[in-house]
């Protein structure tokens, strides 16, 4: 039987294959580019809030010298805030299906860890400034040391979907403090030593803290009752707050 | 930087697309070939010229059930009856075959039934036990469980009148028998796309499975190769690998339908699989000389990486399938335990935003013409076997489409690990189910 090698049909097939292959592949590679200039804008929207969050710190502390502008400025705090997490989340998400450019999204992430770090000095103090009643929690976490850490994040998120604005949650990704010496700074303030780690208030917490332990502590935070927190009673609460400045090292 | 996993994931899709392409544009080659070959079925203008001896072998283990049916299909073939013999082999059956057959020797007068008895040796060696006491100048070999068309053997034997004495087999169009569980209509559509790919592979001389329902062979060529492989788990492959080591020919032909039972439950389908797919692993690392080997023409240097390709292919998608869905789900179902499956609280304030930019549009542009051109093929594999898309309604072929070539894939996987930790144990007894 005489055999035969079909080379022109290969080559055709090859050459068809390659085309169909290379606008799916240039199609990739438009939409990551998209995707960073959509973070990229966002980061800059960031920094406007920012400015205009420092901006209203400054006229409450300088011209009014009153508390009344308090709940505009929460809001704006609040509003600020939620902005960002969104849009961490969206880089996250690109970053995890991102083709390319993972250096720039790196960067990005470095620039997110800033600017959560920045919201939580400011959260801090508005608090202090206008006596604004919510929680925040600085979560310590790495993708790259930590298995467990995508728990505590579970939890957390959980709980912000269930008080909202009330709580504010500012991750930290400690993978990236080899470029950001400002995390190495604050794991030294709150000797952090394992992941994740998170801290309420001046309270530290390490390893995954569970859903049933993690209430306690956020309600026993709050200054004023929160109807989420009704189904814990005051002696749980007060029991919980002796376990927790047991378990306090910060 | 691009992962691994992303480098796998491409370079999946571009191989993905260059053998979808290339049966597409292989078809297309040939399509007034094929229209014509359509034409002349239908007008029966495919007619003898001489009615060579023909015996047809039907090796036969515990058929009680399938055995009549089967004898009666091969006594009731369009062909002088002078010329027909039917042998049964019956394989140590510990049931009423041999009865059956005996009857049947009795009743259908003017048909050639001869019964031969061995002890359960399996189908290998019936079939060689059948080879040396028929008289054809061709053979088929029968599966008990399967039942020909009147036609089926006229039209085959055409094939062989077309081409030189080099061929050796002509494959049957084979087709599902009577589909009833899910299971079944799955691999009614399987089996009708894998026709499709036949006629195609005929073309390039790239045929390497000679299927037990009623594949034909020119029994000169078979005694000289040194008849059937009897420890081999899929000999029907294995004697296709060697007639195309020797450089015989093996042909394909569309119009001869052959009808199988099919496994009808996922049981069933798992041991007729795993039978096949640790056997054609072992064919292709027995012909391990043909792979790439120019001296084969189309089937060393295209169609055997195919089939390697194809091993790795099944591993992929179950790599992929673990990774990118099972994986995900277990991981929601265990977030959902973290917070005590608070549903109400996780549901609130959802966001339903619609973000295009989450979407892969590079990769989902190659999946949706890898989806057009499968759908293309599974068209035009229906119309190239005369059936019907919905004749068995719609409810399924979603489902086949999505999951029938993954659980088979991971069955494929199952049937590897179970060669390389038990090795090969079972005996094959000649049944397709």
């Amino acid at each position: 039987m005489a055999r035969q090698i079909y080379l022109k049909t290969y080559v055709v097939v090859g050459f068809i294959s390659l085309l169909v292959f290379s606008l799916g592949f240039l199609l990739s590679v438009l939409i990551d580019d998209q995707r960073l200039v959509k973070v990229e804008k966002a980061t800059k929207v960031q920094e406007l809030n920012y400015k205009s969050l420092q901006f209203q710190q400054l006229y409450l502390n300088t011209l009014t010298n009153n508390t009344d502008s308090c709940p505009v400025f929460g809001l704006s705090l609040q509003s600020s805030i939620k902005s960002l997490t969104d849009s961490l989340e969206r880089m996250e998400s690109y970053k995890v299906s991102a083709n390319f450019n993972q250096e720039e999204f790196n960067e990005l992430a470095r620039a997110y860890v800033l600017d959560n770090l920045r919201y939580w000095l400011f959260a801090k103090r508005t608090k202090e400034l206008c006596d604004l009643d919510f929680v925040s929690v600085l979560y310590f976490y790495s993708d790259e040391k930590c298995s467990i850490c995508p728990d505590q994040g579970v939890i957390l998120s959980y709980y912000k979907k269930l008080l909202g604005d009330r709580l504010l949650v500012f991750p930290i990704n400690t993978d990236l403090e080899a470029d950001e010496a400002s995390i190495e700074m604050l794991k030294k303030r709150y000797n952090v030593t394992t992941y994740p780690t998170i801290i309420v208030g001046e309270g530290k917490y390490e390893g995954v803290v569970s859903k049933s332990n993690l209430l306690p502590i956020v309600c026993g935070s709050f200054k004023t009752p929160v109807e989420e927190c009704s189904g814990i009673s005051s002696a749980i609460l007060e029991e919980d707050d002796e376990a927790a400045s047991e378990n306090t090292t910060g | 930087m691009i992962g691994g996993v992303e480098v796998l994931v491409w370079a999946m899709y571009l191989l993905g697309l260059y053998f979808t392409i290339f049966w597409l544009y292989a078809f297309l080659e040939r399509y007034e070939l094929f229209r014509e070959e359509a034409k002349s079925s239908a007008s029966g203008k495919r007619r003898l010229s001489r009615f060579p001896k023909v015996s047809v072998i039907i090796p036969a283990y515990n058929a009680e059930a399938t055995i009549r049916e089967c004898v009666l299909s091969v006594a009731n073939l369009d062909y002088p009856k002078d010329m027909l013999e039917i042998m049964v082999v019956n394989d140590g059956s510990a049931d009423n075959t041999a009865a059956i057959v005996s009857e049947l020797i009795r009743s259908c007068k003017g048909a050639d039934i001869k019964l031969m008895s061995q002890e359960n040796l399996g189908k290998g060696a019936a079939m060689n036990n059948g080879l040396k006491s028929c008289s054809g100048e061709f053979f088929a070999c029968l599966d008990s469980d399967s039942f020909v068309e009147p036609e089926t053997l006229h039209r085959m034997l055409y094939v062989f009148g077309q081409h030189g004495p080099e061929l050796a087999i002509v494959t049957p169009a084979m087709k599902v028998f009577r589909p009833k569980s899910f299971i079944q209509k799955f691999q009614r559509l399987e089996y009708i796309v894998t026709l499709f790919s036949n006629r195609l592979l005929s073309q390039f001389d790239a045929l390497y499975v000679a299927p037990g329902p009623f594949s034909l062979y020119r029994k000169s060529i078979v005694v000289e190769l040194g008849g059937f492989d009897e420890h081999n788990l899929t000999e029907d492959q294995e004697i296709g690998y060697r007639m195309q080591k020797h450089n015989y020919g093996l042909k394909h032909c569309f119009d001869a339908y052959v009808y199988t039972t099919a496994p009808g439950s996922v049981r069933q389908l798992y041991r007729q699989r795993s039978r096949w797919w640790r056997g054609s692993l072992l064919n292709f690392i027995m012909y391990k000389s043909l792979f790439l080997n120019p001296k084969y023409g189309h089937f060393g240097v295209f169609q055997l990486p195919m089939i390697m390709l194809g091993y790795i292919t099944v591993c992929f998608v179950v790599f992929f399938f673990t990774y990118f869905t099972i994986l995900p789900w277990w991981q929601r179902a265990y977030e959902l335990y973290l917070v005590g499956f608070d549903l109400p609280t996780l549901l609130r304030s959802i966001n339903f935003s619609f973000d295009v930019l989450m979407y892969d549009f590079g990769k989902l542009f190659i999946i949706l013409t890898l989806t057009a051109f499968a759908i293309t093929t599974f068209l035009l594999a229906h119309k190239s076997s005369r059936e019907a898309v919905l004749k068995h309604g719609m409810v399924y072929l979603p489902f086949y489409f999505l999951f029938y070539y993954i659980l088979l894939s991971f069955m494929y996987v199952l049937a590897a690990l179970q060669l390389v930790v038990f090795g090969r144990k079972d005996k094959w007894l000649g049944k397709s189910t």
